[in-house]
């Protein structure tokens, strides 16, 4: 009985320390959703100068690829992005109307704690957000106790996908 | 004939005291010339550029249990050589980008885009333009199916990319991923080992880049070079270094006393 307990309990720090991929909902899917079934073809974003000088200012690093992918139909615009929270890209999805965020979702969450940041109870906080000319937002982000590295991430990502969409030449 | 001395007596002297001056001098004398000669180093490290100068001397690449991985994967793409190694990934021998997962194939694009063209691994396609910088990382996110195991063209010339399940076909036009539902022919991508002109330098990028002259100075400054005793030691010599310091300001004021 004893040595049950003591396995179980093994397993369960094992299962508690592995790095698993918690996908919430697939790419393909949110892109499905967010433009009610009729996905655009993707539209690429080249990264200009001034441009990488400004995801860097957010992110601290450039993306490292020359150009992004989005999509969009009208004055919305739909960004996948990663980021890191301590040590795994959290993949991000994000949707921008007329350069307002209208939605922000972890798709997947590759961390082993923090995971907290996927709930709308968080989420929601975006809504409505817009970018400052210093590449802030306009209003402050709560944090969630114990997650607070993939909180930073998600907040860089909402301003990052801003920025990419005012980059966006119109037409 | 034997009168007594007026200073005094012998005895009284700390000879010990001395003695172990003496002894603790000459074994601290070989920490204080590394400590010393190190610190007279960094104190100009940026002049010397020792942030930038990197280490490739084998054996201590080896001490520092920095190994390239033993066989590079490589693929031809023209007359140039694409390689892996660990997590890093060259052109020829200039290193294109950090990657994820193992390396399956090369591809030109073909007439959509004739000046791009891909790296694909198992976790991430790279887009990249003739100079060899990459235009775009398309991953899970952008719909790359997972746990592909092999990539190739068919008859078609469309670049197929087939994981234990199911088969997929790139869609170079809108970067998509769409079900091969003919599953026809494939000629599959089969890696190899670069020539040796190749694998020689980018293994020595490899190695080298991962450690400048200035970690190596700061780790003899610090004992780090020598293990995990290799602080203890430090601090065991700066403890000498101390007691030299005190016992000869002893010896000295006891000298004066006598004198």
């Amino acid at each position: 009985m004893r040595r049950t307990l003591y396995a179980g309990l093994l397993a369960g720090v094992l299962a508690f320390n592995t790095q698993a991929e918690d996908v919430y909902q697939d790419p393909r899917t949110f892109l499905e959703e967010t433009f009610s079934g009729q996905v655009p073809a993707p539209r690429k974003l080249w990264v200009t100068a001034a441009l990488k000088r400004d995801i860097k200012a957010i992110m601290g690093h450039d993306l490292g690829a020359l150009r992004i992918r989005y999509w969009s139909s009208g004055e919305r615009t739909a960004w996948l992005l990663d980021d890191i929270g301590k040590e795994q890209p959290i993949t991000t999805g994000l949707i921008v109307d007329a350069h307002h965020l209208a939605d922000v979702r972890v798709l997947i969450y590759r961390e082993s704690r923090g995971w907290e940041v996927k709930y709308p109870a968080f989420t929601d906080q975006f809504r409505g957000a817009q970018l400052n000319s210093d590449l802030s937002l306009d209003r402050s982000i709560d944090g969630v106790a114990g997650a607070t590295l993939s909180v930073q991430a998600l907040t860089r990502l909402a301003r990052l996908a801003l920025l990419l969409d005012r980059s966006i030449e119109p037409g | 004939m034997n009168e007594p001395s007026a200073g005094p007596p012998t005895a009284t002297r700390p000879r010990w005291l001395q003695r172990w001056h003496r002894v603790v001098g000459l074994v601290a004398a070989l920490f204080l010339f590394a400590l010393a000669s190190s610190g007279l180093v960094l104190m100009f490290s940026d002049a010397l550029h020792l942030p930038s100068r990197q280490v490739d001397q084998p054996w201590l690449m080896n001490w520092y249990g920095i190994h390239a991985p033993p066989s590079p994967r490589g693929f031809q793409h023209g007359s140039h050589w694409v390689t892996q190694l660990g997590k890093r990934l060259y052109y020829d021998t200039h290193e294109i980008s950090p990657v994820e997962g193992v390396l399956l194939g090369v591809f030109d694009v073909g007439d959509v885009s004739p000046h791009e063209w891909l790296v694909i691994t198992d976790a991430e396609l790279l887009v990249l333009n003739d100079a060899g910088k990459v235009l775009e990382h398309l991953g899970r996110e952008s719909g790359l199916p997972v746990g592909m195991t092999s990539v190739g063209r068919d008859a078609h010339n469309h670049i197929v990319l087939a994981s234990t399940a199911d088969r997929y076909l790139y869609q170079p036009d809108t970067g998509e991923f769409a079900p091969d539902t003919e599953h026809g022919a494939v000629q599959w991508s089969a890696g190899t080992t670069p020539p040796a002109a190749v694998t020689d330098i980018v293994v020595k990028a490899y190695r080298g880049e991962g450690l400048s002259l200035e970690r190596v100075v700061l780790d003899i400054h610090s004992g780090r070079l020598f293990g995990r005793w290799g602080p203890v030691l430090i601090i065991c010599a700066s403890l000498a270094l101390l007691f030299l310091a005190v016992s000869g300001v002893v010896a000295a004021i006891r000298r004066a006393r006598m004198d």
